[in-house]
């Protein structure tokens, strides 16, 4: 099978979030089954080459012109898309499948599907009400979201991240209940392998050795809910004085948030320490005692997989795809997006950590088990065959 | 039969007079049209004389072929067409429903009267009654008025000021009769969780008040009652619900299509506990941990969950992976023996794999065999192949270096495809709609790429003056290729 992936980002050309990582391990995963997987990426940097093939996957970086106008942009990128596909399609032959993620290279996919009646499949990571911290605004979001409607309505299937995402999906853009398939994210668990000394990662950041840790990745807006975690803060250190709370990420809300935490007296309990990539949120993820995700919408979370890999309980609001994937008890607790509740998951993991020890265990089972891209990729191929 | 007439009918009878009046003329303004004229054609259905009640002046015996013939005869309606049917015209100012239809000669045959003014008569409407001052009820009801203000009016009996006099004591004196307005926009209501509220101070006397809100597009709930100065706030009657309207126009422009089947959404997923007792019914491993001392670190966990109960619990997120852990793990690695699940029927003999799954159709049978015995993550780890984001992570290309070296051992394989031809110098050769280069002497080469299936190729040449045109017509196909690891 011959399969064209569009992304706006991938690892080996512009490295932004998650779409990145997903599009890269499910292409490596769909040509270890044995199939022939293009993807076509942005140009990156001026030195990376129009076409390579790494790991096996043909890589095509695709050159586009830039506009003031972020949407317009875009447009210009996923024109080029289809020029690249074209062009590649008549040196090697038609592709079977063509799959965009996101709204960003829907346009592409429609195009493609006008021109030459490829089979399209659509990717929905986010839909941009949840982006926009469940708010329909006007302008510019209005446009996106009329572009996700387009992708959605034009495609032939849509995955989504999850249940709750497809039925958000549903809702915004009525699509028809059998047109969406919700395939989970998932992540390459050896990533997260091996000890380390959790004491000296703590020590980097001022923390003691034997200090309860939390620890908040992602980026600081208000869908994450970074605030709630902050709120909760005074609750928690009432009964474990010496907890601390590492905040990674950065984004529009990190200044409010810091500056609400030193006016409640508890900035002394926070580190906020910016956005980390690699080796160094791969030690916090070692060092914490949980990871908490207190998110007003969050499509699937994969902050919650990246936990577990590291063995480590989760706190997680129940909303979105956390609440269908984290087991209650077994390996994080669910909890509602306020204060209150965000207190409550935390101070409740720390009463008894020989069972959050046990929740980590059963959270990395859990990684290896299902949340692997080879499983990912069966169910992606799956839709294809279908 | 005679009966008392009652003053309904009367009016009824005023009607019959006002219908002596003729069809107004043509230079009369529509509006007198509107006055019930014999020469309306609607309202004329000869069978409607049959329901006259006989208190009414009796109609003329007419037969109905003679009204038609009369009707005929009678000039067309003058001016416009009358707007309204004048039978609902009737029927709205008479509260008796019968269809009136009375042939009065004089209006046909007598010479035409002057047009009288109509005398200011009582309306139909009887609007004259006077709504009780009171219902004695306690009760609160909001009506939105407009985006911004919501009227609320409301009533308390004598009872309810004294039961809740004799409840509170001396606190009664002191409290004030309160409305309280709750914001309860998107939540579902209970008392207490209310997106914020705010207390008017209504005094005895009002029954009624508009109140002003500082946004549109929000529901309300109202409470009366009494507030003490401390604060405290006793509820007499709760309101309704209200929505009220919104100022502007939503802030969503996009197309919101209909829905048109009503299949009912797949609810979120739900977690269903099972308890211990079931699960022993099943037949299922429970390892009771019963602790020999009840401490705080055993509190959370009743039983312990094996690794395959939490396997077989997340596998229920990928059907695929359920269907192949539904196979069972022991029984899969035997071959040439029938294996039979449910539906999916795997054989494996002579070393061959046949599936009817379409899925692992496409998994060699070292992999699925690796897959069923052990998962998908130690097929991984097994093969030794790494993940995209694995690599980037640790440096690109230094791991693939080292990647290469630990494999050893690799075979590759591609094809390509050339085509070349030869013919005179200067014509023009076409590959489809391609212009294809040619040497000087007249020679050409492509070079494709020869992947998996059939590639058409269509060659056409065309002479200098193009009057000779060779087409050659070919197809190159390449089977599937098959991997085996």
């Amino acid at each position: 099978m011959r399969i064209a992936l569009l992304s706006w980002e991938s690892c080996h050309s512009i490295y932004v979030g998650g779409v990145a990582i997903h599009v890269t391990e499910l292409a490596c995963a769909l040509e270890r089954k044995g199939h022939e997987v293009h993807v076509f990426t942005r140009m990156g940097r001026p030195d990376h080459a129009l076409y390579e093939r790494i790991h096996g996957v043909h890589y095509h970086r695709v050159p586009f012109s830039g506009h003031p106008d972020f949407i317009e942009e875009i447009n210009n990128m996923c024109r080029s898309f289809v020029n690249a596909v074209f062009q590649t399609e008549d040196y090697i032959g038609p592709f079977d499948v063509v799959h965009a993620h996101d709204w960003l290279t829907a346009n592409a996919m429609i195009w493609i599907k006008q021109g030459r009646g490829r089979r399209a499949v659509l990717t929905i990571h986010s839909t941009e009400y949840g982006r926009c911290g469940n708010n329909f605004y006007g302008g510019g979001s209005a446009r996106i979201r009329h572009i996700e409607w387009n992708g959605t309505y034009s495609a032939d299937h849509v995955i989504t991240v999850s249940k709750s995402l497809k039925n958000e999906v549903m809702w915004i853009y009525n699509t028809p209940y059998d047109k969406i398939t919700p395939i989970y994210n998932g992540i390459n668990c050896r990533n997260y392998d091996g000890w380390i000394d959790p004491g000296s990662v703590k020590r980097m950041y001022g923390i003691g050795p034997l200090d309860p840790m939390v620890l908040f990745v992602g980026r600081m807006v208000f869908q994450k809910g970074p605030d709630l975690l902050v709120e909760s803060i005074p609750h928690v250190l009432k009964f474990y004085p010496n907890a601390k709370f590492v905040f990674v990420g950065d984004g529009g809300m990190r200044g409010s948030v810091e500056d609400r935490a030193r006016r409640m007296g508890i900035s002394h309990a926070t580190r906020f320490i910016g956005q980390h990539n690699g080796w160094r949120l791969t030690d916090l993820y070692k060092a914490c005692d949980c990871v908490c995700v207190p998110s007003r919408n969050e499509p699937f979370g994969i902050v919650i997989l990246e936990a577990w890999s590291a063995g480590k309980p989760v706190v997680a609001s129940s909303n979105g795809g956390p609440s269908e994937i984290v087991w209650h008890g077994v390996n994080g607790y669910k909890i509602y997006d306020n204060p209150d509740s965000v207190a409550w998951g935390v101070g409740t993991l720390f009463s008894d950590f020989d069972h959050a020890r046990w929740m980590g265990r059963n959270g990395r089972i859990a990684v290896e088990t299902v949340f692997s891209w080879d499983v990912i990729a069966d169910e992606v191929l799956s839709l294809y065959y279908s | 039969m005679q009966r008392p007439v009652p003053s309904r009918e009367k009016r009824k009878k005023e009607k019959q007079e006002d219908k002596s009046i003729p069809p107004a003329p043509a230079q009369e303004t529509p509006k007198t049209v509107l006055l019930k004229t014999e020469s309306s054609p609607v309202a004329s259905t000869p069978q409607h004389e049959i329901k006259q009640p006989e208190s009414f002046p009796p109609p003329i015996a007419v037969p109905p072929s003679a009204i038609s013939q009369q009707k005929s005869e009678s000039p067309p309606p003058p001016g416009p067409p009358p707007r309204y049917h004048p039978q609902v015209h009737e029927s709205k100012s008479s509260s008796v429903s019968v269809p009136t239809y009375h042939p009065v000669p004089s209006a046909f045959h007598g010479p035409i009267p002057q047009l009288r003014h109509r005398v200011a008569r009582k309306p139909a409407f009887v609007d004259n009654y006077d709504l009780p001052s009171s219902y004695n009820e306690t009760n609160l009801t909001l009506i939105a008025r407009d985006p911004h203000w919501v009227h609320a009016y409301w009533e308390i009996t004598p009872t309810a000021i004294e039961e809740i006099r004799s409840k509170i004591g001396s606190e009664f004196d002191r409290s004030t009769i309160t409305l309280r307005m709750h914001d309860v926009t998107c939540v579902d209501f209970n008392g207490h969780n209310a997106n914020r509220s705010f207390d008017i101070d209504v005094g005895p006397h009002a029954h009624s008040w508009y109140v002003n809100l500082w946004c549109d597009n929000v529901s309300y709930c109202g409470d009366i009652g009494v507030r003490s100065p401390e604060g405290n706030f006793y509820v007499l009657a709760r309101s309704n619900m209200i929505e009220t309207p919104r100022a502007g126009s939503s802030g969503r422009g996009e197309m919101i299509w209909m829905r048109v089947d009503d299949e009912e959404a797949e609810p979120p997923y739900v977690l269903v506990e099972e308890t211990l007792e079931a699960k022993k019914a099943k037949g299922r491993s429970v390892k009771k941990v019963l602790p020999s001392f009840e401490s705080k670190a055993t509190r959370h966990r009743i039983y312990y969950l094996t690794e395959d109960d939490i396997r077989a619990y997340y596998s229920r997120l990928f059907p695929n992976l359920r269907r192949v852990l539904r196979r069972g793990k022991g029984s899969l690695g035997r071959e040439g023996v029938d294996l039979s699940g449910r539906k999916y029927r795997i054989v494996l003999k002579d070393g061959e794999v046949i599936f009817d799954d379409i899925l692992l159709k496409n998994l060699s049978k070292r992999q699925f065999l690796k897959k069923i015995l052990g998962g998908a993550s130690e097929e991984l780890f097994e093969i030794g192949e790494l993940g995209g984001s694995e690599s980037a992570a640790k440096g690109g290309a230094s791991e693939r270096k080292e990647l290469a070296k630990r494999r050893q051992f690799f075979f590759e394989l591609w094809t390509e495809l050339l085509v070349y031809g030869r013919t005179e110098p200067d014509a023009e050769v076409w590959h489809g709609n391609k212009w294809v280069k040619l040497r000087d002497d007249g020679t050409f080469s492509l070079r494709f790429a020869l992947p998996d299936g059939r590639i058409p190729l269509e060659f056409v040449a065309l002479s200098k003056d193009k009057t000779d045109k060779r087409s050659i017509v070919t197809a190159v196909e390449r089977q599937k290729t098959i991997y085996h690891p």
